[in-house]
């Protein structure tokens, strides 16, 4: 392809993105949702603006889970958040959790929903958990090409996810963040900021956020997460366990303050506290937001 | 070496402990098993050890904490036994799919409700596996009627006093839609 028709499709597709993730509604401080305070949710239904709920929960769902789901989309709006799509996986996607994933997400008809930028399957194994992928232009491409695929089955916006990781794998070719941006660039998505997951890399892993900030393109952020992990043989753990530390807080200021993010997600799963604690951290939260004018 | 055989080595890697064992102790020999260069080999051994142990141990407590939620009585009355049939499970089965913790909580029911060979204390143990084994299958939105015989009252009594006394437990709906309903009589 020619130089300069190159260099119009690059920025006919950068100007497309630019007004996609300028529209995406703001959708303010919510929750990840979890069958436990679901209760608690609804007597306390004013201090939460919207959900996230784990897609992979709902699919091939008994008909109370879907009673269940069609209860929520009737009070929040609803972001379907994916862990087992494989996005990073060389062979391919299993198009029998696409095709499943595709229906639930026509069904919520969300504005955005997100996975994360990882691998998870591989040679006939699941592995159960976000595996990290390595840092390597070879990497990008398969991300970018079963990116491309995904789009062929579910037309609403994607935004992906940076993850935790306990394995730093050999024949990086670029930094974490440069990974993350070449990544989210090239498939043409938004990036979910999880806050938690870059302090505990940054903890674990002894690098600056600051400068990891400074990397991403921060205009692509859309949504952030938080909470709080525990400590275990010298390692942060990302559990999802505990309140949210200063530092997490910290830096939500900071991002708050350069990008319009669009929505905020406490992701608490274990060791689930008294639903108050929950909600307090939400204003917090919110009250981050409004004090740099994000969201009224 | 491209990125989907990097990806079949590490996924091994990370959940079967015997392949993990034998790599780190000879990564060229296992390597060439699976068709690496030494080149290749190599690269992968740069791998910390210790950071795959951590994270492939991660992986087994998650899996453990899944399954102690989807059998819960069973893990009370088994304590610390649970925990040690479960790492000597995990050694060979890896679930996958969509529902892979209630197929993975359905195959370690399997695979301890094997009194006489395990000679797992207290006796009950395997009629009570089977009991919550078979709440996971009846929850299947496809499941309509399942009729189970147990020597132990394992649906009424507590585990505690568990004494021996033929047992029968129904589980049915009327349609996909309908709730699930279960019936328990000791005769």
């Amino acid at each position: 392809m020619r130089w300069w028709l190159r260099w119009w499709l690059w920025r006919w597709l950068w100007r497309r993105l630019e007004a996609m993730l300028s529209h995406l509604p703001s959708l303010g401080v919510g929750l990840g949702f979890r069958e436990p305070f679901k209760s608690d949710l609804f007597l306390n239904r004013q201090q939460v603006d919207f959900l996230e709920i784990v897609a992979e929960h709902y699919l091939d769902a008994s008909w109370q889970k879907q009673q269940e789901l069609e209860l929520l989309a009737a009070h929040f709006p609803i972001i379907p958040h994916a862990i087992n799509l494989s996005l990073g996986s060389a062979e391919g996607l299993d198009t029998d959790y696409l095709r499943k994933l595709a229906v639930l997400i026509k069904q919520l008809n969300p504005p955005w929903w997100s996975e994360h930028i990882c691998f998870t399957k591989a040679g006939g194994v699941d592995i159960g958990h976000l595996s990290p992928l390595p840092y390597t232009q070879e990497a990008v491409e398969v991300v970018r090409r079963n990116i491309a695929e995904v789009r062929r089955w579910v037309d609403v916006p994607l935004i992906l996810e940076n993850i935790t990781y306990m394995v730093t794998l050999p024949g990086a070719e670029m930094t974490e963040a440069q990974f993350l941006a070449e990544v989210v660039e090239r498939s043409d998505c938004g990036l979910l900021l999880d806050i938690t997951n870059l302090h505990t890399n940054a903890v674990n892993y002894g690098y600056d956020v600051h400068e990891f900030l400074q990397q991403l393109p921060c205009d692509r952020i859309v949504q952030l997460h938080f909470v709080g992990g525990h400590w275990h043989d010298g390692v942060l753990i990302d559990s999802h366990s505990q309140s949210t530390p200063v530092e997490v807080w910290q830096l939500m200021e900071e991002v708050v303050a350069h990008v319009p993010v669009k929505g905020i997600i406490l992701e608490r799963d274990e060791n689930l506290p008294p639903f108050a604690e929950l909600t307090k951290e939400l204003q917090k939260a919110r009250e981050i937001s409004r004090s740099n004018g994000r969201w009224g | 070496m491209g990125l989907a055989q990097t990806q079949e080595v590490l996924a091994q890697l990370y959940t079967n402990t015997d392949f993990r064992e034998r790599f780190f102790a000879n990564p060229e020999t296992v390597g060439a098993e699976l068709g690496l260069s030494c080149d290749e080999a190599q690269k992968l051994a740069q791998l910390s050890a210790k950071e795959v142990n951590i994270f492939a141990n991660s992986l087994k407590w998650k899996r453990l904490g899944e399954v102690r939620e989807l059998l819960p009585r069973t893990a009370r009355a088994l304590g610390k036994n649970f925990t040690a049939l479960f790492w000597r499970y995990a050694q060979t089965h890896v679930p996958k799919g969509i529902k892979k913790h209630r197929e993975d909580a359905i195959a370690f029911a399997n695979f301890i409700a094997i009194p006489e060979e395990e000679n797992l204390d207290p006796p009950w143990i395997s009629d009570l596996v089977r009991y919550e084994k078979t709440w996971l299958l009846a929850y299947e939105p496809t499941s309509r009627l399942i009729v189970c015989w147990f020597r132990y009252p394992v649906g009424i009594a507590s585990a505690k006093e568990m004494k021996r006394q033929p047992t029968i437990a129904i589980w049915f709906r009327f349609s996909k839609q309908s709730q699930l309903r279960h019936i328990v009589r000791s005769l």
